[in-house]
């Protein structure tokens, strides 16, 4: 009888624990990254009796999760894209409506501006035609001035972020190697019962950390995760975390990089997640439109000031350049060791490509030049540049020119009245009513005079919006089939790990019972040791 | 497969939201009437639209170029019509005064009117147009043509140095420089004709199609000048030599000596046979210049046709790259929206259903 009463007792307790586990489940059905747990039953240890094994109850051999840790790799991953696709796509949309608005972007006030030079080579001597296309001059500054303002807006929202980032992913760092710390604990004080709940917080800080950058774990055997960022630099590891801090660029002060505690910058190696999306959106989006706006801007002022500067204005005086183009752009790397400086100018608008290049000096007064990024030697006359380096350089010193950042910053309108336009041809006998250099003027609208004489203005502003269109475009496409993946592979985990209800209501009923028959046993042993005793109390 | 309770509510909500975001990306198209919202909506499309948009207004600049140039094509086809009645009148009044009937006096008077028609000339060569530029003169549109000098008409020659003389044509046809030398303009030796060029020259093209161009208003001397070489004439100047020739008392030919200022018969009759010839190959030439206006005209008007035709056609292009087809959204947005309502009546009957009801 005694059996029968410890088996019966051995059923209460266990089927407690399995209505509570039940109750546990139903209690966080809603609970973001809880993995339902089931109570995984066994018999108790046989008693070897003369008659044979006599079984005597059960016992909860373990609480465990149910999970599978090949989907949760997977949603931590396709979390990590789809973080980052938002965010590039985001931001690239606004790029793309800066741009390409019909009545705001550059197109518009370019479209103007040839319009106003036709109306003066159709009118030559009209003040008033003069007048429209000086005013079209400047919105055409204006406009590029404009666009370049609010992309640099952008790209000071981005270093914001960015920053904002690294303080995120450090708290989660710091919150992934304490919950290590309590779980090799937990493991360790309790073998063979893992502290399911525990496992699942750091699961869903492991997506936290993904939707911010994409990281790799690797699992130590006391139950810690080690956690590795970029290229395999370690973020966490056990119960210590490496706190990343943001460093000042060594070319442009104001652009931040993420560093390690060693000091290495790793901004490069970052993937996925919305830093990652912040990263290649900077390098693959706003770098690249900011410097094609500026060449096109660069292309329209340096091809109107040539003819502008090869005609006659009104009083019959040579043309002075129409637009001030600002100078290129030189920065010196906070790492150089010499004194020396570097000095660019640009001398062949059609071999300009729009990228930035670096200067590195090699200590003998010479130096080579390298495309940025890529790293790709170039001659400076190949990509059409003017470059002299002066003072000392100590080999190694490294320069960063960005030939066409600074332009649309800095275009301005040079001419002042109106009879400065020179729509006279500077051949032949001076007239007012002379129109031949306003033509040529117009006809520069279609000239192909970037990227080596194959691409015109128009051609030039077509692509920029094109390609902005393009990226935008992609990124919504992998956007949604991130989103995709990440929906099936959640559908994956909550299929295995979700609670159902309905599946809970019945595990409810089910216990119930169990515990009511367990009960029942219970008080049949109680009868029946009764019986004994009132057998014997006669 | 196992469906746990919080994936069917992120299911139906994710599909809920996304026929909803669906639903407002239709109906910004019908609001706006637009089908591309933005240029990644289809950026071959959009590329397309921005080169096609470029291409329709400058077929309105090239409208504005053209009335322009329309308009002061007519206004030489005015003054160039007016001239030819003038030359017209000339060649009747010199008829007139050839006849043997008439006396020095009647020849006087028909002189008197005949400097009358010069200066008539004078003022359609130096015609404005509507804002105020000499008409015929070429690039320097801010001067006349021609001048007045010692009481006659001479196209006007123009230095670097911006000083203005009058111009003789001499017997090679070219003009050079003259001054008035004891009443009678000669040419002044003085000055080099190297360094003058006539006031108006240079003819402006204007662009009026995407590769058409026109010649504006000929330049003064292109048309009332004509001939080459020796036999290079000038209207006003032929003109003034009829008047001339008409104001002499005449003589009969038996005459000796014959009396200063005065003609013979013959000189007289040679004089204005001379003139009518080269009256005929003015007006002819000034005909030859209207029919060369009118055909600028006629060619505008083909280019207008043109440009009425390929901006039709870009128009056409270019709402079918960015114009919403309403009948096509129209129906997506009906269909839309019994999406959600039916997405709304699956949530609430799936979200409803639980076996805790029955426990």
């Amino acid at each position: 009888m005694a059996d029968m009463m410890g088996t019966a007792l051995s059923a209460l307790t266990t089927y407690q624990r399995a209505l509570s586990t039940t109750s546990h489940n139903i209690a966080n059905a809603n609970t973001e990254g809880y993995s339902r747990q089931r109570v995984d039953m066994s018999t108790r240890v046989v008693n070897q009796a003369g008659s044979g094994a006599i079984g005597s109850g059960v016992q909860v051999s373990s609480l465990r999760r149910v999970f599978d840790s090949f989907v949760i790799d997977q949603v931590r991953s396709n979390t990590a894209g789809l973080a980052r696709e938002e965010t590039f796509s985001g931001l690239a949309t606004r790029v793309e409506s800066v741009v390409s608005d019909p009545t705001t972007g550059i197109n518009a006030a370019m479209s103007r501006f040839f319009n106003a030079v036709q109306d003066v080579a159709t009118d030559p001597s009209s003040l008033a035609a003069r007048r429209v296309l000086l005013g079209e001059g400047e919105a055409v500054t204006a406009r590029v001035r404009d666009i370049d303002s609010q992309l640099e807006r952008v790209d000071l929202e981005v270093n914001q972020r960015l920053r904002s980032s690294v303080d995120e992913i450090n708290g989660f760092a710091k919150r992934i190697s304490d919950l290590n710390k309590a779980i090799s604990e937990a493991t360790g004080a309790n073998p063979g019962m893992p502290p399911n709940d525990l496992l699942d917080a750091r699961d869903q800080a492991l997506i936290g950390l993904n939707k911010l950058v994409k990281v790799s774990t690797v699992s130590q055997s006391d139950g810690a995760l080690n956690v590795f960022i970029g290229n395999g630099q370690s973020l966490v590891l056990s119960n210590i975390p490496q706190m990343l801090t943001v460093s000042a660029n060594r070319f442009d002060p104001s652009r931040p990089d993420v560093t390690l505690p060693s000091g290495g910058v790793i901004t490069d190696a970052l993937e996925g997640g919305s830093l990652g999306g912040l990263i290649a959106f900077r390098e693959e989006v706003l770098a690249p439109v900011r410097s094609q706006v500026g060449l096109l801007a660069l292309g329209l002022a340096s091809q109107i000031n040539t003819i502008q500067q090869g005609g006659r204005d009104l009083s019959g005086a040579m043309g002075q350049a129409f637009f001030t183009v600002p100078p290129v752009v030189v920065q010196n790397s906070g790492l150089n060791a010499g004194s020396a400086s570097v000095t660019a100018s640009i001398s062949q608008v059609s071999q300009l490509t729009g990228d930035n290049y670096s200067v590195v000096a090699d200590g003998a007064g010479g130096f080579n030049l390298f495309t940025q990024p890529g790293n790709t030697p170039v001659s400076a006359a190949a990509v059409g540049l003017n470059i002299s380096l002066s003072g000392t350089a100590i080999a190694g010193d490294t320069f960063l020119i960005k030939p066409t950042g600074g332009v649309a910053a800095g275009l301005r309108l040079n001419l002042t009245a109106s009879s400065q336009v020179a729509a006279a041809s500077a051949s032949g006998t001076f007239g007012v009513g002379d129109n031949r250099n306003a033509l040529l003027m117009a006809a520069a609208e279609n000239q192909r005079v970037f990227f080596g004489g194959t691409t015109s203005i128009a051609d030039g502003m077509q692509n920029l919006i094109s390609e902005v269109a393009s990226t935008v475009r992609s990124s919504e496409v992998s956007m949604a089939s991130q989103s995709l993946l990440l929906e099936q592979s959640m559908s994956r985990r909550d299929s295995i790990s979700g609670v159902n209800l309905d599946e809970e209501a019945a595990n409810l009923m089910r216990f119930q019972q169990a515990y009511q028959a367990a009960a029942q046993v219970a008080s049949v042993a109680n009868s029946v040791f009764q019986t004994m005793i009132d057998t014997f109390r006669r | 497969m196992r469906i746990a309770s919080s994936q069917w509510f992120r299911q139906s909500m994710s599909s809920l939201l996304e026929q909803q975001a669906a639903a407002a990306k239709t109906q910004q198209q019908l609001a706006s009437g637009k089908r591309l919202l933005k240029p990644s909506d289809d950026p071959v499309a959009a590329t397309r639209a921005v080169d096609v948009t470029r291409a329709v207004e400058k077929l309105a600049q090239y409208e504005r170029n053209g009335v322009q140039s329309e308009n002061r094509l007519r206004l030489q086809e005015t003054a160039v019509g007016g001239s030819l009645d003038v030359l017209q009148r000339v060649r009747e009044l010199s008829v007139q005064a050839n006849n043997g009937t008439q006396s020095n006096d009647t020849r006087g008077a028909i002189a008197a009117e005949v400097e009358q028609l010069r200066d008539a000339l004078l003022q359609q060569v130096n015609m404005k147009d509507g804002t105020g530029k000499y008409l015929f003169g070429g690039f320097g549109e801010d001067k006349p043509p021609y001048m007045s000098f010692a009481g006659k008409a001479f196209p006007v020659l123009e230095n670097a140095a911006g000083l203005r003389v009058p111009g003789l044509l001499d017997g090679s046809g070219q003009l050079v420089p003259a001054t008035l030398v004891a009443g009678e303009v000669v040419v002044d030796a003085s000055l080099n004709p190297a360094d003058f060029t006539p006031s108006a020259n240079g003819q402006r093209q204007v662009d009026i199609g995407p590769s058409a161009t026109l010649a504006d208003v000929d330049p003064a001397l292109s048309v009332y000048q004509q001939g080459t070489g020796s036999s290079r004439r000038d209207v006003l100047a032929d003109v003034q030599a009829l008047a001339e020739g008409l104001r002499k008392p005449i003589v009969s030919d038996s005459t000796f000596p014959v009396p200063t200022g005065s003609l013979t018969q013959t000189q007289f009759a040679s004089l204005m046979s001379d003139g009518l010839s080269r009256l005929d190959s003015h007006i002819g030439h000034l005909s030859d210049v209207r029919t060369g206006i009118g055909t600028r005209l006629n060619q505008l008007d083909v280019q207008t046709n043109i440009r009425a035709e390929s901006s039709l056609q870009l128009q056409t292009t270019l709402s079918s790259l960015q114009d919403v087809d309403y009948a096509d959204a129209i129906a997506r947005l009906n269909q839309q929206l019994t999406g959600i309502q039916a997405a709304q009546q699956v949530f609430t009957k799936v979200q409803g259903l639980s076996l805790f009801n029955y426990l």
